[in-house]
């Protein structure tokens, strides 16, 4: 097989995997409300470079559109194992570097909405696992695209992405840890650092306490 | 010869210690007679000149409370506080400068002249915040030789005055900070191991808990707000604390609220403030579980666990670290005091190593077998732009050369490499914080390294930071294949281009201005 086909078959396998990651957009912006036009036209400028927007005719155009927007509606409906396949899928053709983009597209989209429930946080955290990325890596993209005070605060487990099997030993540890490295940011010099620091130095400490009493 | 002395400024009080002839540490009283000098700074209305600071401050503020400052310590190294009096914009630089010169003029008035000094600040306390601290004292002409952290120079007052051998836990819980130190002791010999600490955990966050529940228990009785203006803040504030002091000593508090809808007599049990302040406390729990987990311990490794701070009167948690450990902790002395009695033993050691010729032979003998090894207070890095292992794509980073608690002195080196063709100039950040993520941590020092020309990418350049033991920081850039170096030399809290320097034209306006 000559390079340029490899080539190909990878700009082809990229693109597809920008086009499976659309239902877990919309699946995502659709978990608890309607998506909204902003939502929407972030996914279609994130999907366009994948389907070569330009050279389509306008009817191809049109259908593209009123396929998506029939995506955005029926996305509430699409069952959480469905999803996980279709992650499943995109693991099979897109290497780790374009699955981060993918993650990022869902956290734009919510970045849209001004509060967050515990349900889309929920999912944030399920997609960063069916996606087989990093922990570590997926908390440090929810924090700092969706700081806490966007987060509906009465769920820091879901924020923190504890693992709610987890023993009690090992959330302890798992909070200390998160503690340790917000405390080391309360004295950042960005104000905006400062402030989130300081939610989540009080929020870890509020779910501690539930551990133990 | 000038006295060799420690300054304890906290956040609520400040004391003041000297060294006798044979090097002990004594506490000096102010000229009102008292051992502890409130951290409180009032500008008087009648005289815009004229600066009350202590006692007098705190009881003037429930007359005009817009006119004075409390808890200034939480604002150091906020390039943004400016508390505006009569057009005047004070920084907390020259706001703190107000009680260290209240402090040196009460001591030089009754024991001679006071020059070189070693200032506490909390363990945590940042670049920024060590150097706002210096520049204070520099403002007021103090020779500030050094800064120890506050539990260290409690742990060395301690280990100097008691006779101690094993592994040593400073809780050091203030007025407005928490740190948590582990040390190992044998005689006069001490090795810190690690710090850990919150910089907005203290008494007066207690105090705001109780002021809380007061507020409730008003509100409940007359649906009406209890404090209405900044006087009735003021008061209850005070109120609070008192009644913070009161629980340490019986299981309940009585108060009367005088508030506008009417009065009502108040009572807050013990339970109910433990109850009140439980995140606070879980917070507490959770840095001495970290030190204990960075200084590779258990709590059963632990010989002694040190009291510090006026905070650790409160009995809840005296108990919880009773729990702990399995056995109750020690005060070394008056609480405090203790730290500005390490750090006038502190300012003995440093100009022992620092000039000698200084020292009077007295205390130089009181001094010459105590032994302290420090570490470092944070971790230092530089930025770099790394490939990501995992997509393959260039990102940036902060790399951390030299990571916080490792003993002093310490010398890390890393290379990194040139990126584009011909590239002659690096521009090179050295950052304090811990993590990865550049947005997270504080860029102290930018320097621009000009490398030769006609090169193609990939040039080493060794990166090198060493600290010493008298907590100079060196940073060293080298071009290997040139052998082209840049080096910088900043002690802490002095040097580098530091992003929130306090400007060197504002130090001599408080000449203009007399503290009482």
């Amino acid at each position: 097989m000559s390079d340029a086909a490899i080539q190909l078959d990878a700009q082809e396998k990229a693109a597809q995997a920008r086009l499976w990651a659309m239902p877990l957009a919309f699946a995502i912006a659709s978990v608890c409300r309607r998506p909204s036009r902003t939502q929407f036209r972030l996914a279609l400028e994130w999907i366009l470079p994948a389907v070569s927007w330009q050279a389509l005719s306008w009817r191809t155009r049109y259908r593209c559109q009123r396929a998506l927007r029939s995506l955005s509606r029926a996305a509430k409906q699409i069952p959480h194992r469905r999803l996980r396949r279709l992650c499943a899928s995109i693991n099979r053709i897109a290497p780790m570097a374009q699955r981060f983009p993918i993650l990022e597209l869902c956290l734009a989209l919510c970045r849209t909405n001004k509060r967050l429930f515990r349900e889309e946080t929920d999912l944030l955290w399920r997609f960063g696992e069916w996606l087989e990325m990093d922990p570590q890596r997926v908390r440090a993209m929810i924090e700092k695209a969706l700081p806490i005070h966007r987060h509906d605060v009465d769920h820091a487990c879901s924020f923190l992405g504890l693992s709610s099997t987890a023993s009690e030993k090992d959330t302890v540890r798992e909070l200390n840890r998160e503690y340790a490295k917000w405390n080391a940011r309360v004295t950042n010099t960005d104000r905006s650092v400062q402030r989130q620091a300081a939610q989540m130095l009080d929020l870890i400490a509020q779910e501690r306490g539930r551990y133990i009493s | 010869m000038a006295n060799i002395s420690g300054i304890d400024l906290g956040t609520t009080y400040s004391a003041l210690a000297i060294l006798n002839a044979i090097g002990k540490p004594q506490i000096v009283s102010n000229a009102d007679g008292d051992r502890l000098t409130p951290s409180a700074i009032y500008f008087d209305e009648e005289n815009s000149d004229t600066i009350r600071v202590g006692v007098e401050a705190v009881n003037s503020r429930h007359v005009n409370p817009d006119r004075s400052v409390r808890w200034i310590k939480r604002h150091m190294g906020d390039p943004d506080y400016r508390k505006v009096i009569d057009d005047r914009a004070w920084t907390p630089v020259e706001l703190s400068a107000m009680i260290l010169a209240k402090l040196k003029q009460d001591v030089e008035s009754e024991h001679g002249p006071i020059e070189d000094v070693v200032i506490s600040v909390p363990a945590h306390f940042d670049e920024v915040r060590r150097r706002a601290t210096m520049d204070a004292g520099a403002m007021i002409g103090l020779n500030v030789v050094g800064i120890v952290n506050e539990p260290v120079a409690g742990a060395l007052y301690y280990a100097t005055s008691h006779r101690v051998c094993g592994q040593v836990l400073v809780y050091d819980l203030g007025g407005g900070t928490f740190d948590v130190t582990i040390l190992s002791v044998d005689g006069h010999q001490m090795d810190i191991a690690c710090s850990q600490g919150d910089h907005a955990l203290g008494g007066i966050d207690f105090d705001r808990e109780i002021l809380n529940i007061l507020q409730d228990k008003y509100r409940e009785r007359f649906k009406k707000e209890l404090i209405t203006c900044g006087e009735d803040q003021a008061t209850y504030e005070d109120e609070a604390e008192d009644i913070k002091h009161t629980l340490s000593r019986r299981k309940v508090a009585k108060k009367m609220l005088y508030g506008p809808a009417g009065s009502m007599k108040v009572e807050i049990g013990r339970e109910e403030f433990v109850d009140a302040i439980s995140n606070l406390l879980i917070r507490t729990d959770i840095l001495v579980e970290l030190a204990l987990e960075q200084a590779k311990c258990k709590p059963g490794d632990i010989t002694d666990v040190l009291l510090v701070g006026g905070s650790t009167r409160i009995p809840a948690i005296r108990t919880r670290l009773e729990r702990l450990f399995g056995f109750p902790p020690k005060a070394a002395v008056n609480v405090d005091e203790s730290v500005a009695l390490g750090a006038a033993l502190y300012a003995g050691l440093q100009l022992l190593r620092e000039s000698p010729g200084r020292v009077p032979a007295g205390i130089a003998q009181g001094l010459k077998d105590v032994k302290l090894t420090d570490v470092c207070n944070q971790s230092y890095g530089t930025i770099c732009s790394p490939v990501d292992k995992e997509t393959g794509q260039r990102t940036i980073e902060n790399r951390i050369l030299l990571a916080k608690n490792t003993p002093l002195p310490c010398e890390a080196s890393q290379t990194f490499y040139t990126m584009k063709q011909g590239q002659t100039l690096l521009e090179v950040t050295v950052t304090q914080g811990e993590d990865a993520d550049p947005a997270y941590v504080n860029k102290i020092a930018t320097y621009q390294f000009e490398l030769p020309s006609n090169r193609p990418p990939h040039q080493p350049v060794q990166v090198t930071y060493s600290y010493d033991v008298n907590q100079r920081m060196h940073c060293r850039f080298e071009d290997v294949h040139s052998g082209k170096v840049l080096e910088v030399k900043f002690e802490v809290g002095q040097g580098g281009h530091l992003a929130q320097a306090s400007a060197p034209a504002e130090l001599n306006d408080l000449e203009s201005v007399q503290v009482e």
